[in-house]
């Protein structure tokens, strides 16, 4: 047992922290927690399930010749139908996003992390990276196998959507954009309150009830600020025919990517200036 | 080596640290010590880059500890027991952490084969005992194979055993010409690990010499003797610059002569003699002398205790 290493480690030794090395080291976060890889299993399945039951729902209402209900959650639309998990999953994804950085301030581990890797930004970027990935490569696999599943439900009714038809692939492929982007707002707000309570508290807040505490505002006003919301501009995104009260799908994408880029800016600073 | 210059950290209007100047030299041991709140973590998180400094400098090898394109090849440190998530195995703890370095696997077992861990790498850390949570966190100081190790409190939470084991891995490390700094308030622990002692106390460098000199200096040596004749003993040792206090019925407690001379004196005299020793005084005592005023938060003397 020799304390010293016969690792060869003058290659190492020369080049150091590397950003696909601090990729390495938060997939190994990751993928070693399992309340983040039980949370993301989690969001694939609501997603994969979801989608074929809203769709058979509608199915079975277009059967009955009834008029879709207008309650929260129930979508309107064949694709709406086919995203039917998007609305809990953003929940998930915002919540798991906060917690793979929170933990590392809960737990002292970030004291750790920067020690080892003592630029810090690194660390930001290779945990928004890693985590942003997965999203979006989960939720896209599991939005496709939605997709297949909910197709023949919709078909006996002539509603089924078709990837050519106008927006309904633009719509489907900005689901995994949507969905990680909320997860990285999450870690931001994780490295700028450093406790998981708060920003969960602050995900959900976003977006579940930012648009209703909007609703209070003067009408006019309202309607100015409401299109531009976290959540709106997702639902932007997300939906095939344009309406009148949502942004045009790209301008919604770009606000949307603001929030992001701008929380993950705050993040860096914050992470960049403060004692660990 | 470790170059701490004028370092002053400060929260708000308080210094933890207040220009505080000394150097680790490799191949020795160095304790730091002070009362608890005396700034030695502070001290510590600055030497890793984790505070940044209010002002003063900081070297580690040479260089900010910012600057170090591999910090764990440089710098190796345990800040806190069980610093990592409880639902994360050792090994990927340690993984993780390598991962970043570019250090790889082999490396991460070797270090948990010389911390013990091996048979439980694949264990949840949350399910870790104090005594395992502090070897996971100095088996991950030792991934980079670090010139400097930077150990806070590293016994607390070991037994007896783990106080052995530590004692003989810090000796071999500084044998191997590593830097080792290594912070207790518990004086007992570092008097048997530490060759170099840097003492602080409210955030200022009380003293910086080394671990024999401590306890040598601060205060002279005292013989204890047993007879039967303590009276008459008494009168024939006192003399100029010399405290003979009586320590118990038939003990005396002489300062200020030497074992030889009381023995010899007291055969001279035909004073029976039931035991002789003489008593360094205790890294610990040494401490308690000079820490006495920098102690931070004090408890309040007994009321209505005899002045």
């Amino acid at each position: 047992m020799t304390v010293l290493t016969t690792d060869g480690g003058a290659e190492t030794r020369r080049r150091g922290v590397t950003l696909p090395r601090v990729l390495h080291s938060e997939w190994i976060k990751l993928r070693s927690v399992r309340a983040l890889t039980v949370g993301l299993a989690a969001t694939a399945v609501l997603l994969m399930a979801l989608g074929p039951l809203s769709s058979s729902a509608m199915a079975k209402t277009f059967a009955a010749g009834t008029e879709i209900d207008d309650a929260p959650f129930v979508p309107t639309t064949p694709v709406g139908a086919v995203l039917g998990g998007v609305f809990f999953a953003q929940l998930l994804t915002g919540a798991l996003g906060v917690l793979f950085m929170s933990t590392e301030y809960a737990t002292g581990m970030i004291r750790a992390s920067l020690a080892a890797v003592p630029t810090r930004l690194p660390l930001l970027w290779g945990k928004a990276l890693v985590f942003g990935a997965v999203v979006a490569t989960v939720s896209a696999i599991s939005v496709a196998v939605s997709f297949l599943g909910s197709v023949p439900l919709l078909d006996g009714h002539g509603v089924a959507p078709s990837l050519s038809d106008a927006g309904v692939l633009r719509a489907l492929a900005a689901t995994p954009a949507y969905l990680a982007g909320i997860g990285l707002i999450g870690v931001a707000l994780a490295v700028l309150m450093r406790s998981t309570a708060l920003a969960v508290t602050t995900v959900c807040f976003a977006v579940f009830l930012l648009d209703s505490l909007a609703g209070l505002l003067p009408a006019s006003l309202a309607d100015e600020v409401t299109p531009y919301l976290p959540a709106t501009t997702g639902k932007a995104m997300l939906t095939v025919q344009n309406q009148p009260d949502l942004l045009d799908p790209l301008p919604a994408c770009l606000v949307f990517a603001g929030y992001v880029i701008a929380s993950l800016a705050a993040a860096g600073v914050a992470l960049a200036r403060r004692d660990a | 080596m470790i170059e701490v210059t004028e370092l002053t950290k400060r929260y708000g209007s308080t210094a933890a640290v207040d220009r505080l100047s000394f150097s680790v030299r490799p191949g020795i041991v160095t304790g730091f010590l002070g009362p608890n709140g005396s700034g030695k973590s502070t001290t510590m998180r600055v030497i890793l880059g984790l505070a940044a400094p209010t002002a003063g400098t900081v070297r580690v090898g040479g260089r900010a500890p910012s600057e170090h394109p591999a910090p764990l090849r440089e710098i190796g440190a345990l800040l806190e027991a069980g610093a990592g998530h409880p639902g994360r195995s050792a090994f990927d703890h340690l993984h993780a952490l390598a991962a970043t370095n570019g250090i790889g696997r082999r490396r991460v077992s070797q270090v948990l084969d010389l911390a013990g861990l091996t048979d439980v790498a694949r264990r949840r850390a949350g399910s870790f005992s104090l005594g395992m949570a502090q070897r996971l966190g100095i088996a991950a100081a030792l991934l980079g194979d670090p010139g400097t190790v930077v150990l806070d409190e590293p016994v607390n939470g070991l037994d007896p055993e783990g106080i052995l084991w530590i004692r003989d891995l810090l000796n071999r490390l500084a044998g191997e010409g590593r830097t080792v700094f290594v912070s207790s308030h518990l004086m007992r622990e570092m008097a048997e690990i530490a060759e170099h002692v840097i003492v602080i106390g409210r955030g200022r460098l009380l003293a910086d010499l080394p671990a024999e000199d401590f306890t040598g200096t601060l205060s002279g040596r005292r013989v204890s003797v047993r007879t039967p004749q303590a009276d008459r003993l008494e009168k024939l040792l006192l003399g100029p610059d010399v405290t003979v206090t009586t320590a118990g019925r038939n003990e005396l407690s002489v300062e200020g002569v030497a074992a030889e001379r009381i023995g010899d004196l007291a055969a001279a005299h035909q004073i029976p003699v039931h035991q002789l020793t003489t008593s360094q005084a205790s890294l610990e005592e040494a401490f308690m002398e000079l820490t006495r005023d920098a102690v931070e938060y004090r408890a309040p003397e007994p009321a209505g205790r005899a002045a």
